[in-house]
């Protein structure tokens, strides 16, 4: 079994502990994969056109023998409408929102996945791939004294971060805010931001909640609540992760 | 499309296995390789009582499956299996005998000799 070294605020080790058993699962990238994209899919909406959109005329269609396309047409004219190949018509085979965009994972599956995903954060070689970047030599998942979770400002939790050597990736993250490509830009996304570094505490109303939450990239998770989702954005599994003393105490005791 | 085995794990075991019977023309790694590259649902399940009933003492076994636990084992038997249920594996060793992984047994016995597979 691996260890961890604790450290405090200031980026001292205070101790080295051994990882709990959830940290040997076996690495199952199919898995995570397959849990991580149902994830994503059962997080969209519905979309589609209002009902009755480029339907709401009075028309007919005048049949044949007038010399006139036999579209269908308004009733106090001659113009043609409502068709999807009129001007202003209904869509053909618009996007509808019964649509069901769920996908189901099996609850074992999904188990492994979240499991196999937590073990991927402790292996550096994994992190680094996902192109995180962090202090050589600093063991992973990177754990911190429990004083973290009653940092109220956002300057000190970067501090702290700095000191124990992983700010670089939130750094990362600044810079990697970019214009998102496509439609998204013009429907309230308009920048997109890579994932930085994932904070686990223990107590959901921990004050560094509100002191961490608005570091580019950065995540906060209870230990309890945590997903395949948050420990292996898009699927790839290594997400640098910070943890508190005591919420890598709760992952001991699942 | 076939779709093949997503578990890396399983699918580097399968590999190795069927390199192992190239290089060394040894038949057997590859039959268990075949039988490993099944569905899982078709996959072999031994239970104890099962080896209890056929095997013999100090017998090799290899399960292209899983051991699972349940009857009694009074044999010193060497089981090397894809996977074991946690009592199968404290049954066998209490036993006097030993569990191991699929390669684990093919470096130990890289001839395969007397190795039978149940299943």
């Amino acid at each position: 079994m691996s260890k961890v070294n604790i450290y405090s605020l200031s980026g001292e080790v205070l101790r080295t502990e051994a990882l709990p058993k959830a940290f040997s699962t076996q690495f199952r990238p199919d898995v995570i994969h397959r849990a991580v994209v149902a994830e994503e899919a059962n997080k969209r909406q519905p979309y589609g056109p209002k009902p009755g959109a480029g339907a709401r005329h009075s028309v007919s269609t005048w049949g044949k023998g007038r010399g006139v396309a036999r579209v269908q047409r308004l009733a106090q004219g001659a113009k043609a409408a409502e068709s999807p190949n009129n001007v202003g018509g209904r869509r053909a085979h618009p996007p509808r929102v019964e649509r069901d965009w769920s996908k189901k994972v099996n609850r074992k599956e999904k188990a492994l996945a979240k499991m196999s995903a937590l073990a991927a954060t402790a292996d550096a070689e994994k992190v680094r791939a996902r192109g995180h970047r962090f202090k050589e030599g600093l063991t992973l998942p990177v754990v911190i004294e429990d004083r973290l979770e009653g940092i109220e400002s956002t300057t000190d939790v970067l501090a702290a971060l700095r000191n124990v050597g992983v700010s670089d990736d939130i750094a990362r993250a600044k810079d990697g805010i970019r214009i998102r490509a496509g439609r998204g830009k013009m429907r309230g996304r308009p920048y997109r931001m890579p994932r930085s570094l994932l904070l686990v505490v223990s107590v959901h109303d921990a004050a560094v909640v509100k002191g961490a939450r608005n570091l580019p990239g950065v995540e906060v998770a209870y230990a309890d609540r945590l997903n395949p989702g948050l420990l292996a954005p898009g699927g790839m599994p290594g997400r640098l992760t910070v943890f508190t003393e005591s919420a890598l105490r709760k992952i001991g005791e699942w | 499309m076939k779709a093949g085995k997503t578990d890396p794990n399983l699918a580097a075991v399968i590999s190795a296995l069927k390199a192992e019977s190239r290089a060394s023309g040894v038949g057997i790694w590859r039959d268990i390789a075949l039988r490993l590259e099944k569905a899982k649902a078709n996959w072999a399940e031994v239970n104890l009582s099962k080896l209890e009933r056929y095997a013999s003492e100090g017998d090799v076994i290899v399960v292209p499956g899983k051991v699972l636990g349940a009857g009694e084992l009074s044999k010193k038997v060497t089981v090397a299996a894809y996977g074991f249920s946690e009592s199968a594996r404290a049954k066998i060793e209490a036993a006097g005998g030993k569990d191991l992984t699929i390669m684990e047994l093919v470096k130990e016995m890289p001839k395969g000799t007397g190795v039978k597979i149940m299943g």
